[in-house]
């Protein structure tokens, strides 16, 4: 069933385009992954789904819903858990959830149910009662997690709900994400971290300066039964370097010496990469230069998005 | 009912921010007890400075010239220094100690002693024609004072002819002024002297000195610290969004309006109490009085209450940062308190000051206290329309602030 639709999204801020035509689609027990670097228009796009931003142009719907009329019934079915923290600290973690459940009207002996089991579920039972303020890093991005969920929201946005965790929390919040899609609920997931957008989302869509880059299941984008070959080697001058480029997908010098790669696709063979390989062993001995080390790397979604979006630093 | 929610949770939390709670309660409070001891010093230094400082030099040392100073001393509005050095006194004159100086030559009691009664009834015309230089009395003026050369001069010649019509009368024809002696004391009967004088240690409606100052200084804080509730709505609010919370909030299921009630109901309920609290304490600790009308008070600090929480709305929506809030709130708060006249009385404001202090709320809350705690007979229509005038400003302020609520992101 489909959750969420977004067609030709843009957004600009002045004369900088954040969101520029993005267009994908949620189904309910989903994790769709957002990855892109940082200015890619993630959190403007969070934005727009959640209603807190108004897009120039295109349209979303969530359940038949658009976020931008404030729909009661889109609104009770729309948790979304934010970047920053959006928790009080002088509240503690039991009169956060009280307060935000009752926002979303859940009252009485349903609500106390809920706080127990959030509390319980985010690993902050023992600290029902403490202020917020007292808590560590990965508590707090718990909580943040857990006031988003106390109304039972079918459809979650989260955008970079880890960021700045410790692993053991980072693991918490994943598991609670699964459990999420695992009972139907439909979830956009903005994040930096490849593996865990690799770990656990279904679909992924790479943006880059607003712009769609790839989007599909991680098996559409990445093939992950072939790996690429690293041949290390001692510093070599400039002829073999030469030579190399013919015979190898990419030559790079470093201080070190040289780094060859012979990249293994879909397309290509085993027995045309063992012989790329051993061409480029072959004219390494003719050379005289030390072979350091061959490694094997297999492809990810790491190296998809290093490829899509470049290795220069953004802003 | 979600609005109640947010007022509840801001409730909450402005009960445990101890910071907030100082600032608006018991700064305050010290600040009145502060201006209150200085002010007070400062009011009963000017009651002194009200009476005119009048240094005499009496050479005559006789009894004619004693009755005479002792006379003009029954003045409440004079304050009399005998010298007995001309010089001396002459230097204090220059040096604005005293402000008239007033010379009885040696002659004072011979003159007298010259006058005939038709003197003393036409003194235009005999030996009183030069009036006090003919009675060897010399009045000086100091270079503050000018005028008053002149008041003292014909006061103290009115007194000398009050002093020594009598003597004059029964020199000149004894039976005659035993006849009026006995005639007027018939008249007098049995009077009591002083029924008619006021008690000294009284001054405005028949309240001391120090409970003058507070009933001065209490309202005016009380107008000038209420609306720094301006500062923390502001604070709220920039809390709310650097929290990341107003995000929340704004997708969630409560209206803009909804959220807007919820976030300012808290602190015109603080600002209430806080008012409330500060007149208290004014009342127990100050025995400040709350007037013969104390619940005509009670609209004056909802309304001003409710005009003070409408402007930290307006200003809370138009700041971005906790630096704007210190800077721009502030200024405004202490701007606005300038004008007003919360930091001196506005009668002691130029007139053309007290006209634009009309344009703030905490004025017309002034005046309306002003009414109710200072007047023996307070105007209330005034009080009514001092209250019209704040709901008038907490609207406009409220309507700007509503208009800018709506766009918040």
């Amino acid at each position: 069933m489909r959750l969420l639709e977004a067609a030709n999204l843009r957004k600009s801020f002045g004369t900088t385009v954040a969101v520029d035509g993005l267009s994908f689609f949620v189904d309910a027990g989903e994790i769709f992954g957002l990855v892109g670097p940082n200015g890619a228009g993630k959190s403007t796009t969070m934005m727009m789904l959640a209603g807190l931003k108004q897009a120039d142009s295109g349209t979303v719907t969530i359940a038949g819903h658009s976020p931008s009329q404030r729909n009661h019934e889109l609104q009770m079915m729309l948790g979304v858990v934010p970047q920053d923290l959006a928790i009080y600290g002088d509240l503690t973690a039991a009169e956060n959830l009280d307060f935000f459940g009752r926002i979303y009207g859940v009252q009485g002996p349903e609500l106390d149910r809920r706080i127990s089991r959030i509390l319980k579920e985010t690993g902050l039972e023992s600290h029902a009662d403490q202020y917020v303020h007292e808590f560590s890093g990965g508590m707090k991005r718990r909580l943040n997690f857990g006031v988003a969920l106390v109304h039972d929201p079918r459809f979650v946005i989260l955008d970079e709900p880890t960021v700045g965790v410790d692993p053991q929390s980072r693991f918490h919040i994943l598991d609670l994400i699964r459990h999420l899609a695992a009972d139907g609920v439909g979830v956009i997931y903005a994040s930096h971290y490849m593996e865990e957008v690799e770990a656990m989302c279904h679909r992924v869509a790479i943006v880059d300066k607003g712009r769609m880059l790839a989007c599909g299941t991680l098996d559409e984008l990445v093939d992950r039964s072939h790996a690429d070959l690293y041949v290390r080697t001692a510093k070599a001058g400039p002829e073999i370097q030469k030579q190399l480029t013919s015979l190898a997908d990419s030559v790079e010098a470093t201080e070190d010496g040289l780094v060859i790669i012979v990249k293994r696709e879909r397309k290509t063979s085993p027995g045309e990469v063992s012989g790329r390989l051993e061409a480029v062993l072959h004219a390494l001995r003719e050379a005289g230069v030390d072979l350091l080390s061959i490694e094997t790397r297999e492809h990810n979604l790491e190296r998809l998005f290093i490829e899509l979006t470049g290795r220069g630093l953004r802003d | 009912m979600h609005a109640w929610q947010i007022t509840k949770k801001d409730v909450r939390l402005l009960l445990r921010d101890r910071r907030t709670m100082f600032v608006l309660v018991a700064l305050p409070l010290l600040f009145i007890t502060i201006l209150g001891f200085s002010a007070g010093q400062l009011f009963s230094e000017k009651e002194k400075a009200k009476k005119m400082r009048l240094g005499v030099v009496n050479d005559d040392t006789s009894e004619q010239s004693e009755t005479l100073i002792s006379e003009v001393a029954k003045i409440q509005a004079l304050e009399i220094t005998p010298f007995t050095d001309r010089q001396r006194a002459s230097e204090l004159l220059a040096d604005g100690k005293i402000e008239v100086l007033v010379l009885i030559g040696e002659h004072y009691h011979e003159r007298v002693d010259d006058l005939e009664f038709g003197d003393v009834l036409y003194p235009e015309r005999g030996k009183l024609k030069s009036q006090l230089q003919n009675l060897d009395i010399e009045v000086r003026a100091g270079p503050f004072l000018l005028n008053a050369g002149e008041i003292a001069e014909a006061l103290v010649f009115a007194f000398a002819i009050k002093t020594i019509a009598r003597d004059v009368l029964d020199r000149t024809d004894h039976a005659y002024a035993e006849k009026l002696f006995l005639r007027f004391k018939r008249l007098a009967g049995d009077q009591p002297e002083n029924e008619q004088q006021p008690a000294k240690a009284e001054s405005v409606a028949g309240k001391s000195h120090s409970q003058v100052v507070y009933q001065f200084l209490v309202p005016s804080y009380t107008v000038m610290f209420v609306f720094f509730i301006v500062s923390f709505m502001a604070r709220s609010l920039i809390g709310e969004r650097d929290a990341g919370t107003l995000g929340r909030l704004l997708i969630a299921p409560i209206t803009r309006s909804g959220l807007m009630i919820g976030k300012t109901v808290p602190f015109v309920l603080m600002s209430l109490v806080q008012t409330m609290l500060l007149f208290l304490a004014g009342k127990l600790l100050f025995q400040m009085s709350w007037g013969d009308y104390p619940w005509m008070l009670l609209p004056v600090m909802v309304c001003t209450s409710l005009a003070a929480t409408a402007l930290g709305l307006l200003v809370a929506t138009a700041v971005r940062t906790e630096s704007q809030v210190t800077a721009y709130a502030t200024f405004l708060v202490l701007t606005l308190a300038g004008l007003s006249g919360c930091l001196m009385p506005r009668s002691w404001q130029p007139e053309l000051m007290q006209n634009v202090g009309l344009a703030t709320p905490h004025a017309w809350a002034l005046i309306a206290y002003d009414h109710l705690l200072n007047r023996d007979f307070p105007n209330l229509p005034v009080v009514w329309q001092c209250c019209g005038m704040l709901l008038a400003f907490a609207a406009g302020f409220f309507a700007l602030g509503w208009l800018r609520f709506r766009k918040l992101e």
